[in-house]
């Protein structure tokens, strides 16, 4: 089972269409997507990235590896290599991933408002 | 020098680790990140940290293999499976052969003999993951399905029906409900195309093999087709020979059909195979410093629209 519920992968998806999204993502995936979304320019590292949601790399790396093969994170090899060890992967949201993440936080605010308020 | 040694254990032991991990990615697609956990072990302060890291590694390893490895395996099971089954029918047919005709006996095991063939040819590519998960479950539950309700039907009637009518109608049923929610679900014609044969395929073999089981287990049930046209007595048991060798005709059409889908479905995975490994980083080296790609895939880099590619660019 996929991570939207549909286990679709993106090398078979036209990505020019909306992605299949049957259900809302997970917390710990949503909370990856909100840091990417924060700066959306910015080249991240796996461990720091961890780091920063408080999520470990049992569960990162799934997250990290399925937005990647429905294309919403682009990847490279830290540049230059640094001495002494081996370079870092490096991954950044692209403009499906933005999409999708509004496309999330829409759902979710829309949720939200439908939820009957408490007396 | 107390702490160097625990320091240099931890790092040994982080090192085990996330070599495991490697091991245990799915060893064509997954190469990518199995460099890139071993890079960002590497990167984590030695200590603690980098074997709990390293232990996330290979946990998040296992679960990918666990992703990537149960459906091959279902594939495989359950097309060799269909086949295997299908050759135990043949044999049982043509161990107790009725026509006395020995060419259309050879004739019959000849086109059995295709079936098989075209079914495990088409199968051990299908589990090459040649379509998407959700296109393997829906078009496989489609056509089990189809031919769980078609057995239903049989067991139900007093006698099996005279031909494969009814059954190709309740396959075609669950093949265009399969296609139409693979549709839905992808919005991929190849993948839609892939459920609806696929669940064609599995319907179609399950309508035959049911048949084949009445006939050869439970030939009470065979309708009496030859009754009227046999020759005043005539004994029960001439009957139902002559009945047996009739209801056969009413079924074999479907191995042409069965081969026609097969055919489709094979050519179809061919056709669009992803190439999952064209991309693939070498596994002993990481790619060079500064490389970048939007998936593990190289066909999905070209899949994804100039418009996404060019807007990170353009930053």
């Amino acid at each position: 089972m996929g991570y939207s519920g549909v286990d679709v992968d993106a090398t078979e998806v036209d990505l020019g269409r909306p992605l299949p999204m049957a259900r809302r993502p997970s917390p710990q995936t949503r909370r990856v997507l909100t840091a990417f979304v924060a700066s959306p320019d910015a080249w991240r590292h796996g461990y720091d990235l961890g780091s920063e949601v408080g999520i470990g790399a049992g569960s990162l790396y799934p997250i990290l590896i399925r937005l990647h093969e429905r294309a919403c994170l682009e990847s490279r090899w830290e540049s230059p290599a640094p001495r002494g060890r081996p370079p870092r992967h490096e991954y950044r949201l692209t403009a499906t991933g933005a999409a999708l993440a509004r496309e999330w936080s829409h759902q979710e605010s829309v949720h939200l408002s439908m939820r009957p308020v408490e007396a | 020098m107390t702490h160097d040694r625990e320091t240099s254990a931890s790092s040994r032991l982080a090192s085990l680790l996330v070599r495991w991990a490697g091991r245990v990615l799915p060893s064509d697609e997954l190469s990518e990140w199995r460099e890139a956990m071993r890079a960002e072990v590497g990167s984590v302060a030695d200590g603690p940290a980098r074997i709990a890291f390293a232990m996330g590694c290979l946990a998040a390893a296992v679960r990918q293999r666990a992703r990537a490895g149960s459906t091959p395996i279902a594939v495989r099971v359950g097309g060799l499976g269909i086949a295997a089954v299908f050759v135990g029918q043949a044999v049982g047919e043509s161990h107790g052969w009725l026509n006395g005709n020995e060419a259309s006996r050879r004739f019959y095991l000849l086109v059995v003999a295709v079936v098989v063939g075209l079914l495990v040819t088409t199968t051990l590519r299908v589990a090459r993951r040649a379509f998407a998960t959700t296109t393997l479950t829906v078009g496989a539950g489609g056509g089990l399905i189809a031919g769980s309700l078609w057995a239903a039907v049989v067991w139900l009637s007093p006698t099996m029906p005279r031909d494969a009518s009814g059954g190709l109608v309740v396959v075609a049923m669950c093949t265009a409900l399969s296609a139409g929610l693979v549709a839905y679900l992808t919005r991929v014609l190849r993948e839609c195309c892939a459920a609806a044969l696929l669940a064609a395929t599995v319907g179609t073999a399950l309508v035959f093999s049911t048949a084949e089981l009445f006939i050869q287990v439970l030939p009470g049930r065979i309708p009496d087709i030859v009754g009227p046209v046999m020759p005043a007595g005539s004994t029960t048991a001439q009957v139902l020979r002559e009945n047996r060798i009739e209801i056969v005709d009413g079924y074999v059409g479907l191995l042409f059909v069965l081969a026609g889908l097969l055919t489709g479905l094979l050519l179809i995975s061919l056709a669009g195979r992803r190439g999952l490994s064209d991309h693939r980083f070498d596994s002993a080296q990481p790619p060079p410093a500064g490389s970048s790609s939007s998936s593990t895939s190289g066909l999905s880099r070209a899949v994804v629209p100039a418009r996404h590619l060019s807007t990170k660019s353009a930053r």
